[in-house]
């Protein structure tokens, strides 16, 4: 992922807002989704998508519906309720985040 | 341009042998791996054998054995799985510690109104580390019949070890006399934080159990 770093900490936001758009994806989808809306700047890996996944159906905000698509099996997330609601949740902190910061990097756009 | 059942059946035993073998996850990846091909395949119209080795390149480094000191270093797969079982098994490590001091400062606290009864204490904790190790034991064996691998099984098959190492110590201590010979309450303490150890561990063994069974009855079906 690029400037990894920085996006680390929203990955998981990142995933349920998509998955809040679209309904149910699979991960391929979600990696391309993300690629295809920042025009490629920003590139999930593997290694750091599937954890995410699996996380956040641990906790109860992602559910999985298992199907067999084109000769193999295909696992599609999607959000449960409890994950609407966080996802809200997330995204109003998200948003918080990014106001403030643009307070700190660029006071003259802030408002 | 869709692979047919022989191309996802290589794509299968290549990464078998690579050591992608917990259902939990293999699928998954053998799916992003599949559709990265098929797509390859399309955009620059080249076949199954020269799209695959070039996806597979990619994902080479992912695939790397790797080992960790947290299940011993003879314990070796890709490193993509073992990630994912570190970060489960660091998590949870953290929460048995911490449970397990707070529980024996509670039940010292508690035990201090039962002046010398730890004797007792000990006659129930032998009969609960017995279950305990009995049930664990079963579970471990059913685990290793099944056919297929998951990465929770492996996490109750590396505490199952462990914990059985535990147990026997302790049943040990707490029937030879040991404490009455050489009592001291830096020693009950011990004993007792490992007890809650041992009994916070035995619950995580029942929930790595319960997923293990769980992912294979959830992809038995499909998988037919």
């Amino acid at each position: 992922m690029k400037n990894s770093q920085l996006y680390k900490g929203s990955l998981n936001t990142i995933i349920m807002k998509l998955l809040g758009e679209n309904g149910r994806m699979y991960g391929y989808e979600i990696t391309q989704k993300v690629k295809e809306i920042t025009k490629g700047e920003l590139n999930i890996t593997e290694g750091a998508l599937y954890p995410a996944l699996h996380k956040l159906e641990a906790e109860g905000l992602l559910d999985v519906e298992i199907e067999k698509v084109d000769n193999r099996l295909r696992k599609y997330y999607k959000l449960t309720e409890n994950g609407q609601t966080e996802t809200v949740n997330r995204l109003a902190e998200l948003e918080e985040f990014i106001k403030n910061m643009q307070s700190i990097v660029n006071p003259k756009l802030s408002y | 341009m869709k692979l047919d059942k022989n191309q996802i059946d290589t794509i299968d035993t290549v990464l078998e042998k690579l050591g992608v073998v917990y259902i939990d996850y293999k699928y998954e990846i053998l799916d992003h791996i599949a559709t990265e091909v098929e797509e390859k395949m399309i955009l620059n119209d080249i076949t199954f054998e020269e799209a695959f080795p070039a996806v597979l390149k990619k994902w080479q480094p992912k695939f790397k054995k790797s080992s960790s000191a947290l299940f011993g270093y003879f314990w070796e797969m890709p490193e993509i799985l073992l990630n994912k079982c570190i970060k489960m098994y660091r998590k949870k490590l953290l929460f048995i510690i911490t449970g397990a001091m707070v529980l024996t400062s509670g039940f010292l606290l508690f035990s201090s109104f039962l002046g010398n009864h730890l004797a007792g204490f000990f006659s129930i904790a032998t009969i609960l580390y017995s279950v305990a190790l009995l049930l664990s034991a079963i579970g471990y064996i059913r685990i290793r019949l099944s056919k297929r691998k998951t990465s929770y099984g492996f996490l109750f098959k590396q505490q199952f070890i462990g914990c059985s190492l535990v147990a026997s110590q302790q049943l040990y201590y707490m029937n030879s006399g040991f404490e009455s010979k050489h009592s001291s309450s830096l020693f009950s303490y011990l004993i007792i934080f490992t007890l809650c150890i041992y009994f916070l561990f035995s619950v995580y063994n029942l929930i790595y159990y319960r997923a293990h069974f769980y992912e294979l009855k959830r992809m038995r079906f499909l998988e037919a």
